[in-house]
């Protein structure tokens, strides 16, 4: 990458620019639990994506089926892994850990189905937006506030 | 515990939080080496059938070696996608609970029909009635592995061998869609990855067919030069 | 039927038949459960313990500091954004895995000025506005409006 021409292109004063953090979306259509070919990675009743690191065999189908770029091969453990929205966490009544310690309370997590609940009432008032919607993945993680130009 | 250094060394030049995957490409040689066998096989075969199926005469010396070469490679093929798991005494879980949505997973039973059902079948049944006269012929271990070899069925009468013939040819018309399928179905693997935009194509199967179709044939010419100037002696397989 | 067809059908139902028992005995127990995936996986990601604490749970030790960190701008920051997971810590006050944070840099990771942040988000140039002193010789950290 030192060749790349970074001095010349950088814009001095950007117009806009955003903090973009990219995380699991937790997509309802998610490519990775679809090629994965044992079924280590899955989907759980409740809609989180998760991987089953003593099933998974370390093909890595799901890290390129990613259109988010947020799986990996675990170096420690040897096998893929994701953001599993602290599925331990939010099981025994507590927030995910990014959403509790977020020092500007930028995240907010809840249940999707809670027609009423505040995430839902969130999603009215603010115009949100989701990553890559051509993709067809359906994110349950929404941005807003973020332009379209944003992937 | 694998070697992580060169993640540290990554880890400098950020600030806060990456993915390894973002400075790994985690689809590495191995991978490449892969479809490349694969086609390699799909190719070899297509030479022999050009032989069995459109009777072009002037191929016919290198029917069987194409043959066996495809064997030969298609046994290897899976080895590069075996050592590249990283956890390879886990692969039997994709024939025991394999995901019908994973093309991975699905490549397994495509492997396995045209391993089984192609290739196999149409090397046993050409070479039926010389297992059986080797078997006769040969002494000691070489005796016994012809007689496995010909699963215990010595019939070479006329009708017979007619009979294997006509298996043959038809094993092959069978082989050639199978062929394609197989190849096709390994750029189909690459080809359904929609987050890669350079992969994500329709023309992906007809990409890697078109490109297994000539390295397969170049590689059963280079075998077949080699094997008749190296040692230097008469052309042997199957002129008859 | 040649007898070389017959032989095959029955080496063939031979295999078909081993990979059959083999699938069936090899299958993993809670395999299939809810879905396509070990059921015993979604208990095992259940019960994890986690690394996270409540802010809450710090300060029933710390009172001095979290006195001091509510009365600040900082009262919605939790201890661990800079100290580190506590629940170690919080398990067994003896061992010692909380970070002592390098000052500035970790202040620079949320106030250094930058276009994304939000204007009305306190951001300084860091290396104009402090000039190479340290940000705790004139801040107090854990409620930064105060001033030594």
């Amino acid at each position: 990458m030192t060749d790349f021409p970074l001095e010349e292109t950088r814009v001095e004063k950007p117009d806009k620019s955003f903090f973009v953090p990219k995380l699991c979306n937790a997509c309802d259509h998610s490519p990775c639990v679809q090629v994965c070919p044992v079924g280590a990675t899955f989907e759980t009743p409740d809609g989180a994506v998760l991987v089953d690191p003593e099933y998974c065999i370390g093909c890595r189908y799901c890290i390129q089926a990613c259109p988010y770029g947020t799986r990996f091969l675990n170096p420690i453990t040897g096998v893929a892994d994701k953001c599993t929205l602290c599925y331990h966490r939010i099981h025994n009544g507590q927030q995910p850990a990014c959403v509790e310690n977020c020092p500007t309370q930028a995240r907010l997590f809840g249940d999707l189905k809670d027609h009423d609940g505040p995430l839902n009432q969130f999603l009215r008032e603010h115009k949100i937006q989701v990553l890559k919607p051509h993709l067809n993945t359906y994110p349950k993680v929404f941005y807003s506030g973020i332009d379209k130009e944003v992937r | 515990m694998p070697d992580q250094s060169h993640l540290y060394e990554a880890l400098k030049h950020v600030v806060g939080y990456i993915y390894p995957n973002d400075i790994e490409a985690h689809w590495s040689i191995l991978i490449v080496l892969y479809p490349y066998l694969t086609g390699l096989v799909a190719g070899a075969f297509i030479l022999a059938s050009l032989e069995r199926v459109f009777n072009v005469r002037e191929v016919r010396p290198t029917y069987r070696l194409a043959l066996l070469t495809a064997l030969a490679f298609m046994l290897i093929a899976p080895l590069p996608l075996l050592s590249h798991l990283a956890k390879p005494l886990r692969f039997w879980e994709i024939l025991v609970t394999p995901h019908l949505t994973s093309a991975m997973a699905m490549f397994g039973f495509v492997y396995m029909w045209y391993l089984m059902v192609v290739l196999l079948l149409e090397i046993w049944f050409d070479y039926r009635r010389d297992f059986v006269v080797w078997s006769r012929e040969s002494k000691g271990f070489k005796k016994f592995l012809y007689s496995v070899l010909t699963l215990g069925v010595t019939d070479i009468s006329e009708k017979a061998i007619r009979f294997d013939e006509a298996a043959v040819k038809t094993i092959t018309i069978i082989g050639i869609p199978s062929a394609f399928l197989l190849h096709g179905y390994v750029g189909f693997i690459f080809g359904s990855i929609k987050a890669n935009p350079w992969w994500s194509s329709v023309l992906m199967p007809v990409i890697f067919l078109f490109s297994a179709i000539v390295s397969g044939i170049a590689l059963v010419m280079l075998i077949y030069l080699l094997s008749n100037k190296i040692p230097p002696r008469q052309a042997e397989h199957g002129v008859s | 039927m040649p007898p070389q067809v017959s032989r095959l059908i029955l080496i063939f139902a031979f295999i078909g038949v081993a990979f059959v028992a083999t699938r069936w005995w090899a299958r993993p127990d809670t395999f299939g459960q809810y879905g396509h995936y070990r059921g015993i996986a979604l208990s095992n990601a259940i019960t994890r313990s986690p690394h996270y604490i409540p802010k809450s749970t710090c300060a029933e030790c710390h009172e001095e500091e979290a006195a001091l960190n509510s009365a600040g701008p900082h009262k919605n920051v939790s201890c661990q954004i800079c100290h580190g997971a506590g629940a170690v810590h919080a398990e067994d006050p003896q061992t010692s895995n909380i970070k002592k944070p390098e000052v500035t840099a970790t202040c620079s990771r949320c106030h250094e000025a930058r276009a994304a942040r939000p204007a009305n988000f306190p951001q300084i140039n860091i290396a104009e506005h402090a000039e190479g002193e340290p940000c705790n010789s004139c801040h107090v950290v854990h409620n930064p409006s105060e001033t030594k």
